[in-house]
């Protein structure tokens, strides 16, 4: 346990990261142990290994930073010819798609509208008059009875000429009532002569 | 260029000037590369994730906080970018865990079966890149900016967004994983 500990200082150590009270306890340590002190020579040779990396070649400093410069500035140029263009162009995508949805709806509103339309008058018509007609056909009874139906009501949506017109009676209660009272007194006063009785008091 | 403060070359970056930028990548390229080429293990991706990391500076330095520490900032653009790149490529070549018995595994290739001779030093630097390399990568970069890049335990936290006990403990740690990986060629270990 106490090794352990001293191995988690040694690692410290060799990071320059240990506090100097603890650094004193740790050489005493080491002093004593002989498998910590392997330990450490063991973790002093890894740390000498772990040397940075060699330094490359001035050519290879030089290359990368020209080909570094080349992508800034190609940055800068994206920036400016690129970006700001697909901007704009996004927002005229944008416009367009919307044009293009409202073109849609109404034509589709439009057509489906008109077709329904049609259809139902289509189907209105063939279902009430085929049927009939293919029966008056097979059935000749029946074809006298839609004939007269016709005919009746082919005469009802004909208008009456003027002198076919039914004058009313005085029979009808209905012609008393549609009289005015000026014609009522001239009425009155046309019996009165006519018979001597009557009369307006 | 280089001679001027990096405060005054931080400012003139930020208003857009390339030759000010240009100044600040020659002050710190060879310590970007050194981090990311210990993360990455090979030049050829070392060479990428550093211009990654310049250019997303280059991007962003008008974000960058005046009166904070810009080797801290870039620093941290670094390891998010290295720390990427280990997830991705991770994720790409399913790479195969840190386990203790793989020592065991590569000592038998013949190789490196002997660490003593004349190029006993070289190997066990090929070694110790290799078990670096397959460090997990939270440890790997604690151990890479201690070790690789002299960088203090606060340092190294204020990077890394976390405590120094943090990085303390990560440390042990990642020396317990690579001491018992390099068992044959570091001498016994004990528990």
């Amino acid at each position: 346990m106490r090794c352990e500990t001293m191995k988690k200082w040694l690692s410290d150590d060799l990071d320059g990261a240990l506090a100097p009270t603890k650094k004193a306890r740790l050489e005493a340590h080491l002093r004593g142990c002989p498998g910590c002190r392997a330990d450490w020579a063991c973790l002093a040779r890894l740390q000498s290994s772990a040397a940075p990396a060699e330094d490359r070649s001035p050519e290879y400093w030089t290359g990368f930073e020209e080909r570094l410069g080349s992508k800034l500035a190609g940055i800068e140029r994206g920036r400016r010819t690129v970006c700001v263009p697909f901007s704009a162009r996004r927002k005229w995508a944008w416009a367009a798609a919307g044009f293009l949805a409202i073109a849609m709806a109404g034509t589709y509103f439009a057509v489906s509208r008109a077709a329904g339309t049609v259809e139902t008058a289509w189907v209105s018509y063939e279902d009430s008059l085929a049927p009939l007609l293919q029966e008056a056909e097979a059935n000749p009874e029946f074809g006298s009875l839609v004939n007269r139906e016709i005919l009746a009501s082919i005469e009802e949506l004909t208008p009456v000429p003027e002198n076919e017109l039914t004058v009313p009676s005085a029979d009808d209660p209905l012609f008393w009532e549609g009289l005015s009272e000026d014609e009522l007194r001239y009425i009155a006063l046309e019996l009165e002569r006519e018979t001597g009785r009557g009369g307006l008091k | 260029m280089d001679e001027s403060p990096e405060h005054d070359l931080v400012e003139d970056a930020r208003r857009g000037s390339r030759e000010a930028f240009a100044g600040l990548v020659r002050h710190y390229e060879r310590r970007i590369y050194g981090l990311v080429f210990r993360m990455a293990g090979n030049h050829s991706d070392a060479d990428d994730l550093a211009q990654e990391v310049f250019l997303t500076a280059w991007r962003s330095i008008a974000s960058f906080r005046r009166g904070s520490s810009f080797y801290t900032w870039l620093y941290r653009i670094a390891v998010n970018t290295a720390l990427t790149f280990l997830r991705k490529r991770s994720r790409e070549k399913d790479r195969t865990e840190f386990n203790e018995n793989l020592a065991g595994a590569d000592a038998a290739d013949g190789a490196y079966t002997s660490p003593e001779g004349s190029s006993a030093l070289n190997e066990l630097k090929g070694r110790v890149d290799e078990a670096i390399e397959s460090l997990p990568g939270h440890f790997r970069m604690s151990f890479v900016l201690v070790v690789s890049q002299g960088l203090s335990h606060a340092e190294a936290a204020g990077i890394l967004g976390c405590s120094e006990n943090t990085v303390s403990w990560r440390m042990h740690k990642a020396r317990k994983l690579l001491q018992a990986r390099l068992k044959p060629y570091l001498g016994e270990v004990r528990s």
